[in-house]
């Protein structure tokens, strides 16, 4: 082959990830990738200048994510992405800030981090993979585990109730909110564009196909049979009422986008109110004084 | 203390009441008269850590000379309420004067024990009668002091229309002048000449009445810091403050966290973006942020803390000062990484060492410590102004565009000679990078494999090998040819300085090292010191002797210290540490 048919032939997402760190360490069948290719996918029709974006995660199967993409990037500790994610943000405002993890990180341990940074409405993007358990540590259960469901520390199935992911973003401030399955990946690609060019907390979750852990658990079969549950599960309700989102067990499965409002972002806050008590001493941040 | 025919040259008052009380403002208000009439001051703090109803006294101590601490005794005592007197008159010195609003006992005459002097002083009930809210009482107070001090008047005009006109207007200050008055002119009927304690007027010398919390946030600027992230806690909050109206005329940015975890990390992420960062805390929010402090040692971003020490363990006594946390820095957190633990103990050295703190965290590319206390954290001592000509900006290997732009495959963590390896910041070009929490090869990459992970381990570790030239060293005070040694850390500074003058009257020479940088730890000198003495004594305000801990598991050579310890919420006194260290040698 010569070398321009090869380059005509090379995926063109493939600038956009780290191709000396691949093949990648997700199981086969495991949806984490599809979810990192439709970032790719989003972030080369957005066209956006990837010298600006920064990709944070936190530690788990989705956490890996910041290694792969091929943008300056940080692998922060179990649940703390989204605190790195603000003051690199606030920073440097002129990045666009992206945190890639997993529902564990973002939902469990890093859940405070979650709700105050959407209460603040800061600028930032919130990718999440739900894949309704900790897989990284073995599959145990999560705070969005469904009720029945079977996890190495619930052997007796949990009986905790779990969180709606969207419903807590909308709640805490968030500005936009959608969620998609990683069977929706045209849809995933799209939220993505809409989020990265959206000033505010932005918030996707994807539910993702764990194979290795929770599937096999739950023997719920491979990937492939669950991308069929959420074939016949899932229904798009765009606009549908956070209130109404919960999952259970196997059972519906509502996605769409939720919320896309505008609000003054945390800084836009910060700059007006100043501006407007301290006047000609205030000196607006984030704007190049020199 | 009053001696006899002689000017005096240091004195303490202490003013005591109920928390809700104005001790404290009072206090400040009498700190600030002294200083502007040239004395240097020092207070001290004893507070609940409540709001309203427990006892609580403030010592506000002028001396001709420059002092860093509390004095043993008390001469002067304003009590607004006799229960302050039960606690404290063992305080009181021989001559010295109490002076106690009495609560209704107004009609009982003065009394002379031991030759002090009690006065029943109805403040509340003058504030009612004159001024129809009690509230009055705190400024008749001052006027009563002003009268036992022979304060000068213009002075305290001066400071009050400073306190009350931008705030209440020009009648409160009128008001509040008129209660100063009243409170002198009733003191004038009832103290005799001889009772009272003049001091000597000088100029105001344009000195600075500050905290440790103070200097550090005035640090902090000076360093270029413009990026703070915090949770509140005593008794640090005060730094905080400071920058929160400081920092917007600055560009600069002030966030209130939702825990310690997010402040630690935040200042991660905007260090990671080029900015000066930094957070501050006190023991339970320094438990809060080892996790993200292992992750600035392994991911190598600069970072500063300023830790100001309280009492522990658990939420312990948080207004009160102690010395229990050098351990949680030296050796806190999981895993082994490069940390800086500075230790200041004084107020001008918050401020050095705080601008020292931003230089080393960029140049070693690590966590930097300020290791503080309650004591001289929250109170107030007179410096010079700072010469702000000596702030010097080093960012290390932090690389621009241009630089950059020369670099062929850009790797952040790239072995070198001296394990530093140049830094890029996100957005910038030709820079890519990635930052690992993880073990990771020199493009930050994840990496597992052994060979690499000694390499990694050792390039890290490197770092400050040879940063001894850069750190603060320890100082030693006293006489060099004495046999006897002190050492220690942080607010123990003044008190051992007093001991040493009070053993040289009683025929003991004695010397003292302070260890101003804790970790990576001073050995040569230390063990230099130890060798020049026949016997030492470490002085620490805690249980278990930390320091003198650190120094044995340290120093390479046979040693005997002793420890002189204090873990009861106050700081030294003078006395504690000289008659212990004489009761040991004689
Ligand atoms: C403070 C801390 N506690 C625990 C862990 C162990 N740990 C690593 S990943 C993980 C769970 C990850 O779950 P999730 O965020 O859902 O990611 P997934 O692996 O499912 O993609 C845990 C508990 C850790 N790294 N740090
Ligand atoms: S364990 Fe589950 S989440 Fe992790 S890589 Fe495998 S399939 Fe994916
Ligand atoms: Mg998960």
């Amino acid at each position: 082959m010569k070398k321009e048919d090869r380059l005509e032939q090379r995926n063109p997402i493939e600038d956009l990830l780290r191709m000396d760190r691949i093949p990648h360490i997700w199981c086969p069948g495991c949806g984490i990738g599809t979810v990192l290719t439709s970032f790719a996918e989003a972030l080369r029709k957005s066209e956006v200048d990837l010298d600006k974006i920064a990709v944070l995660s936190g530690i788990g199967c989705t956490g890996r994510v910041a290694g792969y993409v091929k943008l300056d990037s940080i692998h922060t500790t179990h649940g703390r992405a989204v605190p790195v994610a603000t003051g690199l943000k606030l920073a440097n405002p002129e990045l666009k800030v992206v945190v890639f993890s997993g529902d564990g990180d973002i939902a469990g341990i890093g859940g405070n981090h979650f709700i105050h940074a959407a209460r603040r409405n800061m600028d930032i993007m919130i990718i999440c993979v739900n894949n309704f358990n900790y897989a990284m540590t073995g599959g145990q259960v999560a705070a969005t585990t469904p009720r029945g469901a079977n996890a190495s520390t619930a052997p007796y199935g949990n009986f905790e109730y779990p969180f709606s992911l969207p419903y807590l973003a909308e709640a805490s401030g968030a500005t936009y909110v959608a969620r998609w399955t990683a069977l929706h990946l045209r849809r995933v690609t799209k939220s993505m564009q809409e989020a990265l060019k959206k000033r505010g907390f932005s918030f996707i979750e994807v539910i993702t196909p764990c194979v290795t852990l929770y599937a096999r658990r739950n023997r719920l079969g491979d990937g492939l049979n669950l991308l069929k549950y959420y074939y016949e599960k899932s229904e798009i309700q765009h606009g549908a009422d956070t209130r109404t989102l919960d999952i259970s067990y196997q059972g519906k499965l509502i996605v769409g986008k939720f919320v896309d409002i505008e609000k003054p972002t945390f800084l836009d806050c910060m700059n007006e109110h100043l501006g407007k008590v301290l006047g000609d001493k205030y000196q607006t941040y984030g704007v190049n004084n020199d | 203390m009053k001696i006899k025919g002689k000017k005096i040259a240091d004195i303490s008052v202490m003013i005591a009441g109920k928390a809700g009380d104005g001790v404290l403002f009072t206090g400040n208000v009498l700190a600030k008269i002294l200083k502007r009439q040239g004395w240097w001051v020092s207070t001290y703090r004893d507070f609940p850590s409540n709001i309203r109803g427990e006892p609580t006294n403030y010592t506000i101590r002028a001396s001709l000379e420059k002092i860093y601490g509390q004095a043993d005794d008390i001469d002067v005592f304003m009590a607004f309420d006799c229960g302050a007197i039960i606690d404290h008159a063992d305080k009181i010195v021989k001559g010295g004067i109490f002076l106690c609003d009495g609560l209704g006992l107004a009609h009982v005459a003065p009394s002379r024990i031991d030759g002090r002097t009690y006065h029943i002083f109805p403040l509340r009930k003058l504030a009612r009668e004159n001024f129809q809210s009690e509230l009055y009482k705190n400024m008749i107070a001052l006027g009563a002091l002003s009268h036992i001090l022979d304060l000068d008047f213009r002075v305290i005009e001066g400071i009050i229309s400073e306190t009350f006109l931008k705030r209440k207007g020009k009648k409160i200050v009128r008001k509040n002048i008129r209660a100063v008055r009243l409170g002198c002119q009733q003191a004038k009927k009832m103290i005799e000449q001889e009772e009272i304690h003049p001091l000597v007027e000088k100029k105001d010398s344009g000195r600075l009445l500050l905290s440790g919390n103070e200097a550090i946030a005035m640090g902090s600027l000076a360093a270029g810091c413009r990026y703070f992230a915090a949770y509140p806690i005593c008794p640090a909050t005060e730094i905080w403050q400071w920058l929160a109206v400081v920092l917007p005329e600055y560009n600069g940015l002030v966030i209130q966290t939702e825990d310690e975890l997010a402040a630690l990390n935040m200042a991660l992420g905007a260090s990671y973006a080029g900015a000066r960062a930094m957070t501050s805390t006190s023991g339970p929010g320094a438990s809060l942020m080892m996790e993200a402090f292992s992750l600035a040692g392994m991911a190598e971003i600069p970072v500063v803390v300023a830790h100001v020490q309280r009492v522990g363990p658990s939420t312990g006594m948080p207004t009160k000062t102690e010395q229990s946390d050098l351990d949680q820095w030296v050796y806190g957190s999981h895993g082994e990484f490069p940390r800086i633990v500075l230790s200041p103990g004084t107020i001008e050295e918050c401020f050095e060492f705080t601008v020292k703190a931003f230089n080393l965290a960029e140049k070693y590319q690590c966590p930097v410590i300020l290791l503080t206390e309650q004591d001289y954290g929250q109170n107030l001592r007179t410096v010079k102004k700072f010469d702000l000509t000596k702030v010097k900006i080093d960012r290390g290997k932090l690389l621009n565009q241009e630089e950059l732009e020369g670099i062929k495959d850009y790797r952040r963590y790239k072995f070198t000679p001296d394990g530093i390896s140049p830094r890029a910041l996100p957005g910038m070009k030709n820079g890519l990078h990635m930052v690992e929490s993880n073990e990771h090869d020199q493009n930050g990459y994840r990496d597992e494999d052994s060979e690499n992970r000694i390499r990694m381990m050792q390039k890290r570790m490197r770092k400050l090998e040879n940063a001894a030239k850069d750190l603060i060293p320890p100082r030693v005070w006293g006489d060099r040819e004495s046999e006897f040694g002190i050492i220690g850390f942080g607010s123990t500074f003044g008190p051992i300085q007093e001991a040493i003058a009070q053993l040289k009257d009683r025929k003991i020479r004695a010397k003292y090292m302070q260890i101003r940088t804790l970790w990576p730890f001073p050995r040569k000198k230390v063990e230099e010191f130890l060798d020049s003495c026949k016997e030492v004594f470490v002085v620490e305000n805690n249980f278990t002797g930390q320091l003198g801990q650190l120094i044995r598991s340290q120093v390479q050579m046979p040693i005997r210290i002793k420890n002189i310890l204090k873990y009861s919420s106050q700081a030294f006194r003078p006395q504690e540490i000289s008659s212990q260290i004489q009761m040991a040698v004689r």
